[in-house]
């Protein structure tokens, strides 16, 4: 069942809050033992309020679509019910006394918090191997990753723990565990979505978003947790759509590559126009990604920095390398940023979208997914520099596994992208 | 490779991407100061 088909049955009072809400804690109760979506699960607190939310709905009406929805939140969004860890031991009994932002907006919308997601310790890293509270595991195959860092979010969506979840994105982090579990993962326009309460990781780079079962779906979490309305009208008649022919095939799995490319011609079957483009400065981006973030994340964490043996050996070898970045080399990269920008908001002018793989593979299996950072990025770390906006979902399968594509729209056209990615959906009908 | 390795080789990196940045290209930051309040 999706969010929107969830939100018809409670209008027609077919279903209960409560009712969905148990569902879910069954759910959760009957498979994250295996798959480690979530480190607090918040049963109690969220039946009490489903129950408000039932009670209310029978007085006076639904607040909106989200009334009565279980979803869940990373835990790296603060949370005044219960912990917020960000995946981190030093964090591992921090309760913060105020909600982030978001988190206010979606309980004012109505939806019920069933837990905090699992995630990669410190949203820096796109495994979600957590030292700490254990790896979370992909629902397709739990001997493969869920992709991360918002990976407990992501397997909570797709395994249908929860209806849909908040995430963070500072260079894929929403989009590669879309891409990886088979769900829609959705990055706004850098400064759409409120970061107040939310752990940074890298200032600049760092963005909020959801992650859903459908792209309706994501796009109701998205006004929600933006405070707008969208109206998303799934179509691609006349639009131009960019397909790379640089970079974002290059050393891709061939089933991925195929996907992608199938997706393109169901653009045009959708009456679009299909552009081939070169993309510029895409290395360019990701070196000026991996820059920015070390230096900003050695910056956020120094508070911590002699906590050594509580941080995992991934996270401690990027945060050393942090803070022996030159001081030059961070302000290089913020200069090298704006030229950047231009040059790419050039070619959204002449295109309406670009369609490319979220990630060049699928999930890789746990026992290989040592080093594979900086490749399963760099389809979508670039776009965390420029702040467009991108959503990762699915396109097709391969040997029981998701493959994830990527559409990236010009800044602050998040509604027309989630229109597009809407149309690809409805005739992909996966 | 050992840390100082990585951050050497990824100096050089933007080096070579940054070969071509102009002289006086500023810096992206916003200050976000407040627009003064008009007169009454």
């Amino acid at each position: 069942m999706t969010l929107e088909e969830a939100t018809a049955a409670l209008a027609d009072r077919r279903v209960s809050s409560v009712e969905l809400t148990r569902a879910c804690l069954e759910r959760i109760d009957k498979r994250n033992p295996e798959l480690n979506a979530f480190i607090t699960v918040i049963a109690d607190e969220a039946i009490r309020f489903a129950g408000e939310m039932d009670r209310e709905l029978a007085d006076s009406g639904p607040r909106g679509p989200l009334h009565g929805i279980p979803i869940a939140h990373k835990d790296n969004v603060f949370t005044h019910e219960g912990k917020t860890t960000s995946g981190s031991k030093i964090f591992a009994d921090f309760e913060p006394s105020v909600d982030a932002e978001i988190v206010a907006r979606l309980e004012q919308a109505g939806a019920v918090l069933v837990g905090k997601t699992n995630m990669h310790e410190l949203a820096y890293g796109i495994t979600s191997l957590n030292p700490h509270y254990g790896p979370v595991r992909n629902p397709h195959d739990p001997a493969r990753i869920a992709g991360g860092s918002s990976g407990g979010s992501a397997v909570a969506v797709a395994d249908e723990m929860c209806f849909a979840a908040t995430g963070t994105d500072t260079g894929g982090s929403l989009r590669i565990p879309a891409s990886f579990c088979g769900v829609v993962g959705f990055k706004p326009t850098y400064g759409l979505v409120g970061r107040e309460g939310i752990q940074p990781l890298a200032f600049t780079l760092d963005h909020a978003g959801p992650l859903a079962r459908t792209v309706r779906d994501a796009a109701t979490m998205l006004a929600a947790m933006s405070g707008r309305e969208f109206e998303v009208e799934p179509s691609l008649a006349g639009r131009i759509v960019g397909l790379p022919e640089n970079f974002f095939f290059d050393d891709v799995d061939p089933d991925v590559s195929h996907a992608v490319k199938h997706a393109a011609e169901v653009c045009i079957r959708l009456g679009a126009h299909i552009e081939h483009v070169v993309v510029p400065d895409m290395e360019r981006l990701n070196v000026v990604s991996r820059t920015i973030t070390l230096a900003e994340a050695a910056a956020v964490f120094e508070p911590w920095a002699d906590r050594r043996a509580d941080i995992g050996e991934d996270v401690l070898a990027l945060l050393d390398q942090g803070r022996a970045l030159p001081a030059t080399a961070y302000v290089n990269a913020q200069r090298l940023r704006k030229e950047l920008i231009a040059n790419l908001r050039g070619l959204l002018e002449t295109v309406d979208f670009l369609l490319t793989p979220a990630t060049p593979t699928p999930a890789p299996l746990i026992a290989e997914a040592a080093d594979i950072r900086v490749a399963t990025t760099r389809f979508v770390r670039g776009f965390n520099v420029i702040g467009f906006p991108a959503v990762a979902m699915p396109c097709g399968s391969t040997a029981g596994l998701p493959i994830g594509m990527q559409l990236v729209g010009g800044p602050w056209r998040d509604a027309d992208l989630l229109g597009a990615a809407a149309a690809l959906e409805d005739e992909l009908a996966l | 490779m050992a840390e100082n390795d990585v951050v050497k080789q990824l100096c050089a990196e933007l080096a070579h991407a940054a070969a071509e940045l102009a002289p006086d290209a500023p810096m992206a930051i916003d200050l976000e100061l407040p627009e003064p309040e008009e007169d009454n």
